[in-house]
């Protein structure tokens, strides 16, 4: 887990530098240190998401959890695969959610994924702390 | 007792097969009359009833007796044993023959025929349904269970004529599974007793469902309707809470699944209360049933083989149970009736 730096203001949302863009591989869900709080980051090319450790289902540690794409709804018997690189599955249960928004794909739960604002200021980057979206 | 009875599943069979050689071209009989077939068409019918408890005796011939405030669904049970037949060929004319006779002799003001198609051939079968539906004597079609899924796209062909003429589909087994090659085997392998063979019946129900459930035919087919007769129906909600789940978990193996499986179940699919012993103690169970999956049951009698009543049906479950499935029944059998898909779902 890369270490952290964080900047707060007693008016602004606590920015946590959870370390270098080249430190996360893409397609990987790689635990990071946000303030002493574990939290699941994945890279998918320039962009870094980050979410909570813990699925809205039944808390199971998001950081395991499988990078992947999935499968849009279709017609039967057809295959429509995209969101490569930006869902998360759950370790125990392979709940997909969308790490842009937290939503679980296709509504399959009406719960979300909690997910993070991020920030990459040259090669850091920050997870800004505040209240999580979703 | 309720204020009305509606059978949906009440079994008639002629009581020679002789008697349908009227309804077949000439060189058909022929092929027919002779012991090879009398003999062995006899016998495939009375497959299971091997112990003294279910020992063969003479069906009595269906003679319909219009009664007010009766209703009857007509299954001719003879065809379904086609699904262990090798002569594909002459399992057809068998039929045709079956449901002729039947629409001749078995209909009357308060019995409609669940028409018998063949399994091993849609296409034919969904001529059909095409020729026959304008009659107003069939409420409904009855397809033998095969090996082939009832989810797939193999059905099709059958399942858009039922669909154009807003017949709901049955499908009851024939006695033949899990013994005759042909016929769809039970889960696990070959079972010695037909006992066994009988109380595991419901193997075939929950398989199709699930089958129509993640094949997607009711996204192919959004109203048609399936009744599965003679099933039992206590083990439904945990069929559906466990496809529920696993659609949670895979949805993506399945993406043409938008909905959760038990919604499906809930619009297109119908069991029937036969074998009522299966549901005693309904206190034990019957919370499982919210009000909208009350409203998937309906009555079968089974009749005339160790058939339920619809007395017996008000004693095992009480009044209000039993005057919910009848009422449910003539839901069913008016789906024929009925424009659209608004109409025959529950809301």
């Amino acid at each position: 887990m890369p270490a952290t730096t964080t900047e707060t203001s007693p008016t602004q949302p606590t920015a946590h530098n959870i370390g270098k863009l080249a430190d996360f591989p893409e397609r990987k869900v790689m635990p990071a240190d946000a303030g002493g709080r574990t939290i699941g980051v994945l890279r998918h090319g320039e962009e870094i998401f980050a979410f909570s450790n813990r699925c809205p289902h039944q808390g199971a540690p998001m950081c395991r959890g499988q990078a992947a794409g999935t499968m849009l709804p279709s017609e039967p018997d057809e295959y429509h695969f995209a969101m490569d690189g930006l869902v998360v599955k759950c370790p125990w249960h392979a709940y997909e959610f969308n790490v842009q928004t937290g939503e679980s794909v296709c509504g399959i739960m009406r719960a979300k994924l909690p997910v993070y604002k991020t920030e990459i200021r040259d090669e850091d980057v920050f997870v800004i702390m505040g209240r999580a979206q979703g | 007792m309720t204020e009305i009875i509606v059978d949906c599943g009440r079994h008639a069979g002629i009581k020679r097969y002789q008697d349908l050689f009227q309804y077949m071209p000439h060189s058909w009989q022929k092929h027919f009359d002779r012991y090879e077939w009398l003999g062995s068409v006899e016998l495939a019918s009375n497959h299971i009833r091997v112990t003294d408890k279910l020992r063969h005796e003479p069906v009595p011939a269906y003679v319909p007796t219009p009664q007010p405030g009766q209703r009857e669904l007509i299954i001719p049970y003879q065809g379904l044993t086609v699904n262990g037949w090798a002569d594909r060929v002459g399992a057809k004319i068998y039929l045709d023959a079956l449901n002729c006779y039947a629409e001749e002799n078995w209909i009357c003001a308060t019995s409609t025929l669940a028409l018998v198609v063949s399994p091993h051939d849609p296409a034919w079968s969904a001529k059909l349904i095409r020729s026959r539906a304008a009659t107003g004597t069939v409420s409904a079609v009855c397809i033998p269970l095969i090996p082939e899924m009832l989810g797939t796209r193999y059905w099709d062909p059958i399942y858009e004529a039922c669909v154009e003429h807003n017949l709901p589909v049955i499908t009851h087994f024939s006695g033949v599974e899990g013994s005759y090659v042909g016929a769809p085997s039970l889960s696990g392998g070959v079972h010695q007793s037909p006992l066994s063979r009988l109380v595991l019946m419901p193997h075939l129900a929950e398989s199709n469902i699930a089958s129509l459930m993640f094949e997607g035919a009711f996204y192919r087919f959004p109203t048609l309707q399936i009744l599965f007769a003679g099933f039992g129906f206590k083990w439904l909600p945990s069929l559906m809470r466990r496809m529920d789940q696993e659609w949670r978990n895979f949805r993506s193996d399945v993406p043409w699944v938008k909905d959760p499986p038990s919604t499906k179940v809930l619009n297109n699919v119908w069991l029937s209360s036969y074998p009522i012993g299966e549901v005693l103690d309904p206190q034990s169970w019957d919370s499982e049933f919210d009000a909208r999956l009350r409203q998937r049951i309906v009555f079968n009698s089974h009749a005339p083989f160790g058939h339920d009543t619809p007395a017996l049906l008000s004693e095992k479950l009480g009044p209000e149970w039993s005057s919910l499935l009848m009422r449910n029944g003539a839901r069913f059998l008016d789906l024929k009736n009925t424009e659209g898909a608004d109409a025959r779902n529950y809301h």
